[in-house]
């Protein structure tokens, strides 16, 4: 006798047939509401983790469903409606981020570099392996994180750090080492040897 | 400090950026990375696994949206009535109807003759309902709609998809499902509803009691418990058969918890097919008459369920699609 436990499989879920997307193309409220029902809180989340407003998130999903409605003779049955909603909930959420900074001078200026840089690529890859750390830096525990900023930003010693934060050189050794450990886990092909 | 070079993966800064809230600053930064046109092809992907991870979220979250963007279209609430072209007759108690059926539209329609104004709600695939009447619906796939209250002597909802219902006892008020072809009328028992289009084939599993089904107009079927009836709308095919020993309960229908024992392995596909609302298409002898002794604890889908068969057994190929699943 096997008694079986969660193992890590694809689920197979499958939310909006076929049928009730070519009820949509043919113009049935029901089926429309269906959709609505049953993507609508995912497309306002994925829409919300990118742009980071949970107001304009509300409004740019609403707007992703009125013209899947305005738009429903050219839906195809046949072509899974999650993808259709994914692309619908991807580029909306760029061209609203595209917008967002479109009076942002600098970033203007970043997004012109990256176009005409010579070694753009270099570029970019210093780009996204700062931001990468910025990111894992922003996300360690506090302490974690004012000992990492103090080392490494301020350049204090160890000593320094103790003594400032009133606490053990050997705590800020641990911490400084844990900081390190977390920034070596995301940078995938990135050795730092830190002297 | 020196560094050897590789290369941090778009992923990793797309995943992080979902995980959690950062500070404004790098919230910028990340922004005018994703829409920088370096590393295209790597954001999409990653952009595309976090669509994937993102939860659905309760259909309650959406019904406030719903309403305005109702308004912004400038849709009404309308009355219609939909003719079922099949109308089953339980004698005593309801036969669980398994049809294979993708479709989760259920189309919202109003009995003119009942309040126009009524509230309907709706329960859809993975969850469970208990209607006003205290009769329960376990959804697998599709969608229930019922009204908020139950108003004169029938007990009436709209369904497309599979479903079991516990079905609250109450002979002076029948208690009828609608479903795109048949309509089940029932007393009180509890069964297994899978409701289908023309194209699709209609299953009738019952667990107790017995049952009159009425196919398109035709002299009712009788049909007793432990047994299941097929019907085929394309060919007009009526097919009865034993239901799989590991089905006769209801709980191998409401929480997937089954257990074969002494089952070959075709036994046992067929009645996981059966239990998900799934068709499933195998050569007859499949597997052999090698038998086995497996219990599922109900936590399992239908993927994973497969995939321990495979482990356990022999291992077999197969398909699987929102209707059947195909064992090679």
């Amino acid at each position: 006798m096997v008694r079986v436990k969660n193992a890590r499989w694809r689920r197979h879920k499958l939310k909006v047939s076929a049928h009730t997307v070519e009820k949509l193309a043919q113009g049935d409220h029901a089926a429309f509401e269906t959709l609505f029902l049953v993507y609508f809180v995912k497309v306002r989340s994925f829409v919300a983790s990118l742009v980071r407003s949970d107001g304009d998130a509300e409004e740019i999903a609403q707007d992703i469903f009125v013209k899947v409605w305005e738009n429903r003779r050219n839906l195809d049955p046949a072509r899974p409606i999650d993808s259709y909603l994914y692309t619908s909930a991807k580029n909306a959420s760029l061209n609203f981020l595209k917008h967002k900074y479109v009076h942002d001078e600098f970033a203007r200026s970043i997004l012109a570099d990256a176009a005409v840089s010579v070694d753009g690529g270099q570029m970019i890859e210093a780009q996204e392996t700062q931001l990468l750390i910025d990111m894992t830096v922003a996300g360690m525990p506090e302490q974690r994180r004012k000992i990492y900023r103090m080392s490494r930003v301020a350049g204090k010693t160890n000593d320094e750090i103790a003594m400032e934060l009133e606490i053990s050189r050997k705590t800020v050794e641990n911490q400084l080492s844990l900081a390190i450990k977390d920034i070596k886990r995301v940078l995938s092909l990135f050795l730092f040897f830190l002297v | 400090m020196t560094a050897r070079k590789g290369k941090p993966e778009a992923a990793e800064l797309v995943k992080k950026f979902f995980e959690k809230r950062y500070p404004a600053d790098i919230e910028r930064r990340f922004h005018l990375w994703l829409l920088s046109g370096e590393n295209g092809r790597e954001k999409e992907q990653a952009l595309e696994s976090m669509w994937e991870a993102v939860p659905y979220g309760k259909v309650s979250d959406a019904r406030s949206s719903l309403r305005e963007v109702r308004e912004k279209l400038g849709f009404t609430v309308s009355s219609r009535r939909r003719l079922p072209a099949l109308v089953l007759r339980v004698a005593a108690v309801v036969i669980p109807l398994m049809v294979i059926a993708a479709a989760v539209l259920m189309r919202q329609q109003y009995n003119a003759a009942t309040d126009s104004q009524a509230v309907y709600l709706q329960a859809y695939a993975g969850g469970s309902a208990a209607l006003p009447d205290g009769t329960v619906v376990n959804v697998k796939e599709g969608i229930v709609t019922y009204p908020e209250v139950f108003s004169g002597d029938v007990r009436r909802v709209k369904f497309e998809g599979t479903a079991f219902f516990t079905v609250s006892a109450g002979a002076a008020n029948p208690f009828i499902i609608e479903g795109p072809l048949v309509t089940v009328r029932v007393t009180g028992t509890r069964f297994l509803f899978t409701a289908a289009g023309a194209d699709r084939i209609s299953r009738v599993s019952l667990v107790e009691g017995t049952v009159d089904i009425f196919i398109n107009g035709a002299d009712p079927v009788h049909l007793t418990e432990g047994n299941q009836l097929t019907y085929d709308p394309q060919t007009g095919r009526i097919e009865i058969t034993a239901l799989p020993a590991a089905l006769l309960t209801a709980e191998g229908f409401t929480t997937g918890r089954l257990n074969f024992s002494g089952a070959t392995l075709e036994e046992i596909l067929r009645a996981v097919a059966l239990a998900h609302g799934l068709e499933i298409e195998m050569e007859p002898g499949f597997g052999g008459s090698k038998t086995y002794e497996v219990k599922f604890t109900g936590e399992e889908d239908i993927e994973q369920i497969i995939g321990i068969l495979r482990l356990l057994t022999e291992d077999f190929d197969y398909q699987l699609d929102r209707r059947s699943i195909y064992i090679e």
